[in-house]
């Protein structure tokens, strides 16, 4: 008899909980359908057009035997020059974006961005290095990812040996760190040639990626995916996490382990991005807030919100940057100039909460 | 289950905070933690919770040093109750209470109908079901307390923590959440709650913790142990008990005029 009850209630209770998320999951849905015709899109778009017809039959070609209607030009710049270039831009905004909202909840505060811990100035410090050692495109890449991660260490581990409240440290540390790396950049700047170094360093710093390869995304995708799937997968534990501490601890989270854990994933989604992008700013802050609008806070919908949101965004930005002009603009100025308006907007809006 | 003390001592460095406390409480209690401000309630929590370490003497759960139980087992028996507090985040409610059954699956997980079925079940044992969707930053403070009630419930352990839950309430939600916490103790759950508010322990609790420099000052049913000595001892003031029927009213001495050289502009 008890039992019988408890079943009905159950049934009864787990439709309420549909309810609950049912918001949430149409929300991501739509998100992907959006993400996927971006996708599309963005092959047709450029000097060199390609009729979205002739860019389907391209794709399947590849997979069933089609009689091919298209010249061969189409065929090198949807796979050699397009998809490399849109592949990244996706990788990079998503990238961008999750290590924002996780080091948002490893630090609790909804104004924490992927460069608190310093992983994008160690980044432009060792790509401007890189450089004024006249070394190749590849290395340049290798040396902002490797300066990246030793300045997350180097903060990490200053936060780490203060005494005193464990996150505050580390933000501070970030910052001074941060700074240290700066200031070496600026006097790389100093001392570069200015006919040829120089203008490449300042370029670099405003990201872009024009000349993205497929060899650049074979580079970065594998230290992106063993950044990302952790983090998507730890996704639960952060929203504990966000209650502070003592909580979180209390509620069953190893919360030193679990911290480091996320601050490693999310640096090593950062130094990646980075390396590749130069300093695309903005991305980490504002779709993490986007998302929070768009599917609420919890970490369970609001990672993969946030994958899918950051990748777009980025895409239609890089869009808009490779078309809005005879030449590129940088993406990072983009991203500001998009970026700024809307960080503005969150911290002049009523309401309390984002 | 049963949550016992032996000779308890902590120190902040040099400063002692706690010394030798020694006390047993049984299942189903609910004990109320006096003493003033800066006595170590707060650090006493935080030894039982597991968040403090540096402790000597032993805190044992039906036996069992709590030291030797991992993170996630603590969470399955201890359950913290903090006062309603503000939040960077937003969840909605159900979130708030679903987080307390996190340890109970893997970290690389997230609840599954079973755990979502316990805090609905939890929102309903308190009668907050209406609350579900609601924002948590958005209702109100005794609201809150409920909620986080609702979560230690759904966290599924036998002994809650409770730090100050009527701190921020207004009167009556102060009732409310203090009812709601009786009843708990009387299903069976073991409740220690730290107050400031020496009416409330004497009304609600079936035992009193009451801490003075470091030591136990009182310890057993409050008729047998609140009385002016106490209070007195705990925070410098005289009072007078005065018999309402059902309890005793604790009511601070007459004449105290003279005693208010606090503000005074003479």
């Amino acid at each position: 008899m008890r039992i019988f009850g408890l079943r009905k209630n159950t049934m009864q209770e787990e439709l309420k909980h549909n309810g609950l998320y049912s918001r949430s999951r149409q929300a991501l849905l739509l998100l992907a359908c959006f993400l996927l015709i971006t996708f599309l899109a963005s092959f047709c778009l450029g000097r060199y057009g390609v009729p979205l017809d002739e860019l389907i039959k391209i794709i399947l070609s590849k997979l069933f035997p089609i009689e091919q209607s298209w010249t061969s030009q189409m065929e090198t710049v949807v796979f050699n020059i397009r998809l490399p270039r849109i592949l990244m831009a996706c990788l990079v905004g998503c990238c961008l974006s999750v290590a924002g909202v996780s080091y948002q909840g490893v630090f609790q505060n909804p104004m924490a961005a992927p460069d608190i811990l310093g992983a994008s100035s160690g980044a432009a410090f060792g790509a401007a290095l890189a450089i004024l050692n006249s070394a190749s495109n590849r290395m340049i890449t290798v040396s902002a990812f490797i300066f990246s991660l030793i300045t997350v260490c180097i903060v990490y581990f200053i936060g780490q040996r203060a005494p005193g409240h464990r996150v505050v440290n580390l933000i501070l540390a970030g910052i001074m760190v941060s700074s240290l790396f700066s200031a070496g950049t600026s006097y790389i700047k100093l001392v570069a040639d200015p006919t040829n170094q120089l203008p490449e360093i300042t370029y670099w710093l405003m990201g872009s990626l024009s000349g993205t390869r497929m060899s650049s995304i074979g580079f970065v995708i594998i230290p992106m995916l063993l950044g990302l799937i952790p983090l998507f997968l730890l996704r639960w534990q952060l929203n504990v996490l966000t209650l502070g501490d003592d909580e979180a601890r209390t509620m069953g989270i190893n919360t030193n382990l679990l911290r480091f854990v996320i601050i490693i994933c999310s640096t090593l989604i950062t130094a990646a991005s980075v390396s590749v992008s130069g300093m695309i700013g903005w991305v980490g802050l504002v779709i993490p807030h986007l998302c929070r609008k768009i599917v609420g806070g919890n970490y369970k919908y609001l990672m993969p919100a946030t994958i899918i949101v950051g990748a777009t965004f980025l895409l239609i930005v890089d869009n808009f940057s490779r078309n809005l002009m005879a030449t590129e603009i940088p993406i990072g100025i983009l991203t500001a100039f998009i970026g700024a308006p809307f960080f503005i907007y969150l911290i002049t809006r009523k309401e309390k909460m984002l | 289950m049963s949550l016992t003390t032996q000779n308890l001592s902590f120190s902040y460095g040099i400063h002692p905070v706690l010394s030798g406390l020694n006390f047993s409480v049984e299942p189903g209690q609910l004990v109320s933690v006096l003493g003033p401000n800066g006595v170590g309630k707060s650090t006493l929590f935080r030894c039982m919770l597991g968040l403090l370490s540096g402790y000597s003497g032993r805190i044992m759960l039906n036996g069992l040093e709590i030291s030797s139980f991992s993170v996630r087992e603590l969470a399955h028996r201890i359950a913290y109750i903090p006062q309603s507090h503000g939040q960077s985040f937003n969840y909605t409610v159900f979130d708030m209470v679903l987080m307390g059954t996190t340890h109970q699956f893997t970290p690389f997980a997230s609840p599954k109908k079973r755990q979502i079925d316990a805090a609905q079940m939890a929102l309903e044992q308190l009668g907050i079901e209406s609350l579900s969707k609601k924002s948590f930053c958005c209702i109100s403070g005794g609201e809150q307390q409920l909620v986080l009630i609702a979560r230690a419930l759904a966290q599924q352990a036998s002994i809650f923590l409770m730090d100050e839950p009527t701190a921020n309430l207004d009167y009556g939600n102060q009732s409310r959440v203090l009812d709601c916490v009786k009843q708990l103790s009387q299903n069976g759950y073991t409740i220690l709650l730290s107050t400031h508010n020496p009416q409330h322990a004497l009304f609600y609790s079936d035992t009193i913790l009451a801490l003075h420099g470091g030591t136990i000052a009182a310890f057993g049913v409050p008729d047998d142990v609140m009385d002016e000595s106490l209070i007195r001892l705990l925070y410098g003031m005289e009072v007078e008990f005065m018999d309402a029927g059902k309890t005793r009213l604790i009511v601070p001495a007459q004449g105290r005029g003279d005693l208010c050289f606090v503000g005074s502009h003479r």
